[in-house]
């Protein structure tokens, strides 16, 4: 009687790899983070997608365009040898393949988050410095910019514009796809040194030719 | 396996270097292409040709017809409601943003007579959201207190014509205004 022998499978990293792709998916559509500046003024970031839309007009930075096709092809190329890599754990290549795709969607996460707060930062500066009005750019939540009663040119007048931002959910389905793809990496040092199981009933070459002439 | 680790940094390289490659390609012969949306690069250069048209561009770029921007007209004539001293007006207004629909959430203005006296406030009955270019009609009303009854019952005709609006507060899609004095401006 022959046991049934299940092949190996990093199923944390099958979940990681497949996540990936809704993230990657999900991220063309949605941004990663949205700045909404009254109704008027939205600028949606994104490491897929970038793009500012003032008035309904929706502008797109060439730049950041060609950066935003490098992450997506990074991500989908990670998220497909991460499932290669998932389904053949124990083959010889498998961990070369781990080691490249469970760092790239941690790198895009970590440079999204530098950058953002770097440029939020360098924003609030410029608008204090030069155009001496005091903006804070909330990563999450809301705030109101006034604009000081000297711009306006007229006393008894008073203009505040609600500024809010908020992640969105491709964000947080990346931060969980990433941490799943550092689980599977830890995970990979017990699929791999997992003994190997052999089959109950072993059979020698020439006894399987045998019985494959009388089938 | 050194092949395949070589192979996958030089798809990292690839992934990173073709798109850029691609862009600087597209704006070689104007690097500033490269950062600025193509709709300014092209306001820009219409700024450098025709000054005059400028303005028009700019309109055109958000949708903006500058024909829309009309003030609110009356409709009808304002209704004053006995039973509840309620004073209602109905203003139309339509939406000078060809590709944005406007939200004006609140607004509400307080009228006070010649002595400073706070009779009404009169506020949007409702939030109301008008889609590109369309009309809509703004409810305003306000009550006007019995106190205040009496006093507008027993005020000579003079003091009522020096009506003032004031106190104005408006969130029109985000953006919340204020005015001291609403007579300032429209005069």
């Amino acid at each position: 009687m022959k046991k049934t022998q299940f092949k190996k499978v990093n199923w944390i990293g099958l979940a990681s790899g497949i996540l990936l792709i809704a993230v990657t998916c999900l991220s063309i559509f949605y941004p990663w983070w949205q700045l909404k500046i009254s109704d008027f003024v939205y600028a949606n970031i994104s490491p897929f997608n970038t793009n500012f839309s003032i008035l309904g007009t929706i502008f797109l930075i060439p730049l950041l365009f060609a950066i935003n096709i490098s992450s997506l092809l990074i991500l989908t190329i990670s998220s497909i040898l991460m499932i290669i890599y998932s389904i053949n754990p124990t083959k010889s290549y498998s961990k070369q393949l781990l080691c490249w795709s469970y760092k790239k969607p941690l790198y895009i996460v970590i440079s999204f988050i530098v950058v953002l707060v770097v440029i939020t930062l360098l924003v609030q500066y410029i608008a204090s410095q030069y155009a001496n009005v005091s903006i804070n750019i909330p990563l999450m939540g809301t705030s109101v910019i006034q604009i000081p009663s000297e711009i306006l040119g007229g006393s008894g007048v008073e203009i505040g514009i609600a500024v809010s931002g908020s992640f969105q959910l491709p964000f947080w389905l990346a931060i969980v796809a990433t941490a799943l793809c550092i689980a599977a990496r830890l995970y990979h040092g017990r699929v791999a040194k997992a003994p190997k199981t052999e089959p109950a009933t072993a059979t020698s070459p020439t006894e399987t030719a045998a019985t494959d002439e009388t089938a | 396996m050194n092949k395949l680790k070589w192979g996958l940094r030089l798809l990292t390289v690839c992934c990173v270097i073709f798109p850029l490659l691609f862009t600087f390609s597209v704006y070689q012969n104007n690097l500033l292409g490269m950062i600025v949306p193509p709709q300014i690069m092209n306001l820009m250069s219409g700024q450098n040709n025709q000054n005059s048209n400028n303005e028009n561009a700019l309109t055109s770029l958000f949708g903006i017809d500058p024909d829309n921007f009309v003030s609110p007209t009356l409709v009808g004539e304002p209704q004053f409601d006995n039973t509840t001293n309620t004073l209602s007006v109905n203003l139309n207004f339509t939406n000078p943003l060809g590709n944005q629909s406007l939200a004006i959430n609140s607004m509400s203005v307080k009228v006070t007579d010649g002595n400073g006296t706070v009779l009404a406030t009169l506020q949007l009955a409702h939030p109301v959201t008008l889609a590109p270019g369309q009309s809509g009609i703004l409810s305003i009303d306000g009550a006007i207190s019995e106190e205040n009854m009496a006093y507008l019952a027993n005020s000579n005709s003079t003091s009522l014509e020096g009506l003032q609006l004031s106190d104005f507060n408006a969130d029109i899609g985000g953006i919340q205004v204020h005015l001291d004095n609403l007579n300032d401006l429209m005069s």
